[in-house]
C-alpha cells in the first residue's frame, strides 16, 4: 500500500476553490475581448471616432474653396486626398463628414434608446390600460411610412442638422419601446422580482436592481445595431439633398458630390463611400460581439 | 391532539396567522372571474407545519402568495399576530416583510441571473439597511454555512450551481431578515427525490434552530405528511379538509381527501395490487365563475341537492379535525365508509 500518500492535513486548504470574483460587466467585457472581429470593429470605430473629432482640430477648413486647385488627384501637395470642383480640401471634408454623421448617428440612437426605454418600460411595468394604450400609439406611428414623415418634416421645417435629429427621432423610438415592453413584461412575473416584492423591495429598488440589469443587454445590443440605421437614414437625406447641405459636410451629400464625378475622379465618391460602409459595417459587428458577450447563458 | 411530528414547541393557544374567508379572484375577461381562491379559512400555530395540498391550479400558490402580500384580496383578512395585513404600511409592512418570508418552487426563476450569490442572499439587509457592508458580508457567509454551502460559494452566480443548490440559496435569502414565518411554496416539487429530502431535512432543522413557522405548500402528499403538523386540503379553490397530519392519513372524511390519499402508491408490490383505489370521474371543472355550490360537487359519487345550495363551511367534525362537506358527520357513519 506504499503506493498511496495520505492527503496533507490542511485539506481545507486544498479544497478551496481558488475563483476570483469577477463582476457581470467585466466578465462581459473579458468575453467580448476574445471576440477578434469585434474588437478590431471597436477599435475601427474608436479609430473614426477619433477622426472626425480630433481630426477636425488639425483639418478645419472644410468649406475653403480654391478654384486654382480644383480636382486635384490624392496625394497633391496640401490636398492629401485630393480636392473636389471647388477646389475644397477633400481630407477636411471627411472629417468634417464624419463629425457630422458620427454625431447625429449617437445623438439620435441616444434619444431614441431612452425615449423607447422609459416608454416601454412604463407601458410594460404598469400594464393593462395604460399598456394598451400605449402600445396602439406605437402602432400607429410604425404604420405611417418613416420616409413621408421625414421627407415632409424636412421640407415644412428648415433643412439642417435639428431638424434631422428632430425627424429622426420622432419615428425611431418604437422599436426599441417594443422590445423594452416585452422584456419587462417577462421580467417583471419573475420569481425573483417576487421575491424582492416580499423582502419589502421598493417600485424604484426593483427596476434599478433588477428590471434594468436584466433588460439592459438587448437595449444595448439594439443601441449598437440602431447607430448605422440612424447615419444610413441621414446619408440617405443629405444625398437626395434634404439632410445637411453643403458647403456643410456629411457622409451622404460626399457620397452625392463624388457621385456627380464619378467615373471621372473617382475618389471623391470612393473616399466618403468606403469609410461609410466600412464604418456601417464595424457598428453590425460589434452589435453581433456584444450579442454574443452580454448573453449569461454563455458564461464558461 | 396527536402531533407525532411536532419539530418544536408548537402554541396551540396563538395562531400566528389566521386566514378568514380569503378570496383572490382574477379577472379573465368581461365578467369572467378566475376564482383562484374563493372563501377559505384556516389559521396557522406560532411554531407549526401547516401543509397546503391539492392538485394544480387549486389555489395554493395564490393562498401563499396573498399571505406574502404579493396580491391584494377580493374578499376575507389575513390576520398575523391579530393584525390585519392589508392594512399594513409604512413601518408596519417593513415589520411584516421582516417576519414573514417566502421560498419559491423554481429554484431557476427565484434567483437574478444578474446578481451574485452574495448580493442575492444580502437582497433584504441591503433593502432594509440592516447592517454595514463588513456585517453584511459576515452575514451571508454564515447564512450559507448554515444552509449548507459555503462562503466560496458568495461570488458565484446562480447558473452555475444545480437546483437543490439553488433552491438553498433562495431558503439563505428568505432567513436572511430574520423571519419568523416561512411561506413555502412548493420548495422541492422541480428538484430530484434525493435532493427533495436534502432539502426537506435542511428546512426542518432549520425550523428548529430558528423556531419557524411553515406555511408548506405541495402537491406531493407523502412529503407533507412526513413535514407537516396539520394539513389542510384545496380542490378549485376551497379548502376541503383541514387535520392533524396522522389523523388527516389515518380517517380521512371528505369524499375528495379520501381519493387523493387513496392515490399515494404503497411501496410494497403485493399489497399495491391488492388495494382498492378510489378513481375519480371527470375532469376538475374549470375555475373561471364558479357557482356557488361545493366545489366537488361534479365529481363526487355521494353528491345530493343539498351540495348545490352553498358552498359548505368548514365544520370541526372531531377535535382538530375540519370538513367542508354538506354530509358533515354522515361521513363517519357505516353508510360512507370507504
Amino acid at each position: 500500500m506504499a503506493d498511496f500518500t495520505p492527503i496533507p492535513k490542511n485539506i481545507e486548504e486544498s479544497n478551496r476553490s481558488v475563483r476570483v470574483f469577477v463582476s457581470y460587466g467585466k466578465d462581459a467585457w473579458n468575453r467580448l475581448k476574445k471576440n477578434k472581429v469585434a474588437v478590431a470593429s471597436l477599435v475601427f470605430i474608436i479609430f473614426v471616432i477619433l477622426f472626425g473629432f480630433a481630426g477636425s482640430v488639425f483639418f478645419p477648413n472644410y468649406t475653403k474653396q480654391n478654384l486654382l486647385n480644383t480636382f486635384a488627384p490624392p496625394g497633391s501637395p496640401g490636398a492629401p486626398l485630393g480636392t473636389d470642383e471647388l477646389g475644397r480640401d477633400l481630407l477636411s471634408r471627411l472629417v468634417r463628414g464624419t463629425k457630422i454623421s458620427i454625431s447625429i448617428g449617437l445623438t439620435v440612437a441616444t434619444i431614441n434608446i431612452i425615449i423607447g426605454s422609459v416608454y416601454g418600460g412604463i407601458a410594460g411595468y404598469f400594464g393593462g390600460a395604460a399598456d394598451m394604450i400605449m402600445m396602439r400609439i406605437v402602432d400607429i406611428v410604425i404604420s405611417i411610412p418613416e420616409m413621408i414623415i421625414l421627407i415632409l418634416l424636412l421640407t415644412i421645417i428648415s433643412k439642417g442638422m435639428p431638424t434631422l435629429i428632430l425627424a429622426l427621432c420622432l419615428t425611431g423610438w418604437t422599436g426599441t419601446a417594443r422590445l423594452v415592453r416585452g422584456q419587462v413584461l417577462q421580467l417583471r412575473e419573475q420569481e425573483y422580482i417576487l421575491s424582492a416584492r416580499v423582502l419589502g423591495a421598493g417600485k424604484f429598488f426593483i427596476i434599478l436592481r433588477h428590471l434594468l440589469p436584466n433588460a439592459i443587454d438587448p437595449i444595448i445590443v439594439r443601441f449598437a445595431m440602431s447607430i448605422p440605421g440612424v447615419i444610413f437614414a441621414e446619408a440617405f437625406l443629405s444625398y437626395i439633398g434634404l439632410g445637411v447641405s453643403i458647403p456643410d459636410a456629411s457622409w451622404g451629400n460626399l457620397a452625392q458630390v463624388g457621385s456627380n464625378q464619378f467615373p471621372n475622379y473617382l475618389w471623391l465618391f470612393f473616399m466618403p463611400a468606403t469609410l461609410f460602409s466600412l464604418t456601417m459595417l464595424a457598428f453590425n459587428l460589434l452589435g453581433d460581439g456584444l450579442r454574443d458577450a452580454l448573453d449569461p447563458k454563455q458564461r464558461w | 391532539m396527536s402531533n407525532i411530528n411536532s419539530n418544536t414547541d408548537v402554541n396551540h393557544s396563538n395562531p400566528l396567522l389566521e386566514v378568514r374567508s380569503l378570496k383572490k379572484y382574477f379577472k379573465v375577461g368581461r365578467r369572467q372571474f378566475l376564482k383562484a381562491v374563493d372563501g377559505i379559512t384556516f389559521h396557522i400555530y406560532q411554531g407549526e407545519t401547516f401543509g397546503l395540498v391539492g392538485e394544480s391550479g387549486c389555489g395554493k400558490s395564490t393562498t401563499g402568495r396573498a399571505i406574502a402580500r404579493l396580491y391584494s384580496l377580493t374578499g376575507g383578512e389575513i390576520l398575523y399576530d391579530g393584525m390585519d395585513i392589508s392594512k399594513f404600511k409604512g413601518k408596519a409592512a417593513t415589520r411584516y416583510a421582516f417576519d414573514v418570508q417566502m421560498v419559491f418552487q423554481d429554484p431557476y426563476a427565484s434567483l437574478d441571473p444578474r446578481m451574485t450569490v452574495e448580493s442575492i442572499v444580502a437582497e433584504g439587509m441591503k433593502i432594509h439597511r440592516m447592517y454595514n457592508s463588513e456585517q453584511t458580508r459576515a452575514k451571508v457567509y454564515e447564512l450559507l454555512e448554515k444552509v449548507g454551502l459555503n462562503k466560496e460559494h458568495a461570488a458565484r452566480f446562480p447558473h452555475e450551481f444545480s437546483g437543490g443548490q439553488r433552491q438553498r440559496i433562495g431558503i439563505a435569502r428568505a432567513l436572511a431578515v430574520n423571519p419568523k414565518f416561512l411561506v413555502c411554496d412548493e420548495p422541492v416539487s422541480a428538484l430530484d427525490v434525493s435532493i427533495q429530502a436534502q432539502i426537506i431535512n435542511l428546512l426542518r432543522d432549520l425550523q428548529r434552530e430558528f423556531n419557524l413557522t411553515y406555511l408548506f405548500i405541495a402537491h406531493d402528499l407523502s412529503l407533507v405528511k412526513y413535514l407537516s403538523d396539520r394539513i389542510g386540503v384545496m380542490y378549485l379553490g376551497s379548502l376541503l379538509e383541514v387535520a392533524p397530519a396522522e389523523e388527516l392519513y389515518k380517517n380521512p372524511l371528505h369524499p375528495y381527501t379520501r381519493a387523493l390519499l387513496s392515490a399515494i402508491p404503497v411501496p410494497d408490490p403485493a399489497e399495491e395490487s391488492e388495494r382498492t383505489r378510489i378513481l375519480l370521474q371527470g375532469d376538475v371543472q374549470s375555475p373561471i365563475n364558479t357557482p356557488e355550490q361545493c366545489k366537488f360537487y361534479s365529481r363526487c359519487k355521494y353528491a345530493e341537492a343539498r351540495c348545490r345550495e352553498r358552498i359548505p363551511p368548514l365544520v370541526e367534525t372531531t377535535e382538530g379535525h375540519w370538513i367542508a362537506c354538506a354530509l358533515n358527520k354522515e361521513l363517519n357513519t357505516d353508510a360512507y365508509a370507504i
